[in-house]
């Protein structure tokens, strides 16, 4: 094959006129490189916070999992040792008063990891328009039920293990069933308000909402949502959900 | 569970080795980007991202960069690497843009344009970009960066080759084969919109 000539010098009278007007490829000029770069450096900068947050995740869901499993040792063992419900008291009743007795007990000693964990964890932006404090189940039924009153109170159970489990379970339902996904999200949003997942349940709803084919609620929760990711570590994904929609 | 899987691996290898790129300057985001941000920038255009949308593109490439940098094991060129992100970055966009079932317009004429140029110069020009912009978007996308680094932009076609890590014949029958495609594309677009010849 022989070296190649420009069509701009001898190509197809047609063609040369065409490339005759036609720009050169704009280069990045120095307003567009300070720009980008400070953008590029947010990603490096955020993929790092993203990184920490994952591994602290992690292990609050591990320290969570631990936790769990000590729980059910202790309930065997509470069990077999007070299997009688008492008088005036039906018999789950008692037992859910047993296993909750055995948890606050197992919380108080084995959780500070895992809420330690949690509080050291960057704060996320969290959406200005998340729901309000709805009646939360959790709240409702966590009030004390140790039968010893000098107990400590029962202690949560690390909320950033259990909103990751709930996102995660969201998430895994988006694209058999996004009905369940969304209403994962839904009970995201009536158990933890504050929660330090909201971004993240925000774009599964917004995901959720599009494959329902409700896209114009989608589009609106995404809108929404954008002013506030705006330069932070969602703007891309839900820009890109954005894009989905439009 | 994924994240419990992710603790789990991290856990059990926490030195995985990583390969390492050839160059003095540690290989992190920000050196890509002060190395090639011009590099990435000119090929996201020349494979068809406009202006609308190049700030969005440019960072979803570096964004993909982050996360596969530690792949790069210097057998190539970065900007090949690079350019092999681009394209795949901006073949995803092109679907995006295809499935919103966008057109190119017509560019408005800058001010330097405005003002040195008659008023039927600038329809001309006009045209004639918009034209060249529907061609070129029909053109596959690896044959469309050559076309336009090599017809429009001007670049030596060994310069071409060294960018791309490709032997220099290669981008000579990638050029013959962008350079078929256009006119093609060019006859469909004008039997189309029934305009003949040049703008």
């Amino acid at each position: 094959m022989t070296r190649p000539t420009r069509w701009r010098d001898d190509g197809p009278d047609e063609v040369r006129d065409l490339l005759r007007y036609t720009a050169k490829t704009r280069d990045l000029g120095p307003r567009d490189r300070a720009r980008t770069r400070a953008r590029v450096a947010r990603i490096a900068a955020g993929a790092a916070v993203v990184g920490g947050l994952s591994l602290l995740q992690s292990a609050a869901l591990g320290a969570g999992l631990a936790v769990l499993t000590l729980v059910g040792v202790e309930v065997g063992t509470t069990w077999r040792a007070s299997p009688a419900p008492s008088a005036g008291q039906s018999p789950s009743a008692s037992a859910s008063s047993s296993r909750s007795s055995a948890t606050s007990v197992q919380l108080a000693t084995a959780s500070p990891l895992a809420s330690g964990a949690a509080s050291s964890l960057p704060a996320l932006p969290l959406p200005n328009d998340m729901a309000p404090p709805r009646s939360s189940a959790r709240h409702a039924g966590s009030a004390p039920l140790a039968d010893d009153a000098t107990e400590p109170p029962p202690r949560a159970p690390d909320s950033l293990a259990e909103e990751a489990a709930l996102l995660e379970r969201a998430r895994g339902a988006l694209a058999s069933s996004p009905g369940e996904a969304l209403a994962r999200t839904e009970e995201h949003a009536a158990r933890f308000p504050s929660g330090k997942l909201g971004m993240e349940r925000e774009l599964v709803a917004i995901d959720a909402l599009r494959r329902l084919g409700r896209r114009a609620e989608a589009r609106a929760r995404a809108e929404s949502l954008l002013g506030r990711a705006h330069g932070g570590l969602y703007e891309p994904r839900l820009r890109q959900l954005l894009d989905g929609l439009r | 569970m994924p994240v419990l899987a992710a603790l789990v691996a991290l856990l059990a290898k926490p030195d995985a080795p990583r390969p390492v790129g050839p160059p003095a300057r540690p290989l992190d985001l920000v050196a890509v980007h002060d190395l090639h941000a011009s590099f990435v920038w000119c090929s996201l255009q020349r494979l068809g991202v406009r202006d609308p949308d190049l700030d969005d593109v440019f960072q979803e490439v570096f964004i993909v960069v982050h996360k596969r940098l530690h792949t790069f094991d210097g057998s190539s060129l970065l900007t090949t690497w690079l350019f092999g992100v681009c394209l795949r970055v901006a073949a995803a966009h092109r679907r995006r843009a295809w499935f919103r079932r966008e057109t190119p317009t017509d560019e408005l004429p800058d001010a330097e344009d405005a003002s040195s140029r008659r008023p039927d110069e600038l329809l001309a020009a006009r045209q004639a970009r918009a034209l060249v912009a529907r061609a070129l978007d029909r053109l596959d996308l690896d044959k469309r960066a050559v076309f336009v680094m090599f017809e429009i932009d001007e670049v030596p076609s060994a310069e071409i080759a060294a960018m791309l890590g490709v032997p220099e014949g290669t981008v000579w029958s990638r050029l013959h084969a962008a350079r078929k495609q256009f006119q093609a594309a060019l006859a469909r677009i004008q039997a189309k919109t029934g305009r003949g010849g040049a703008p």
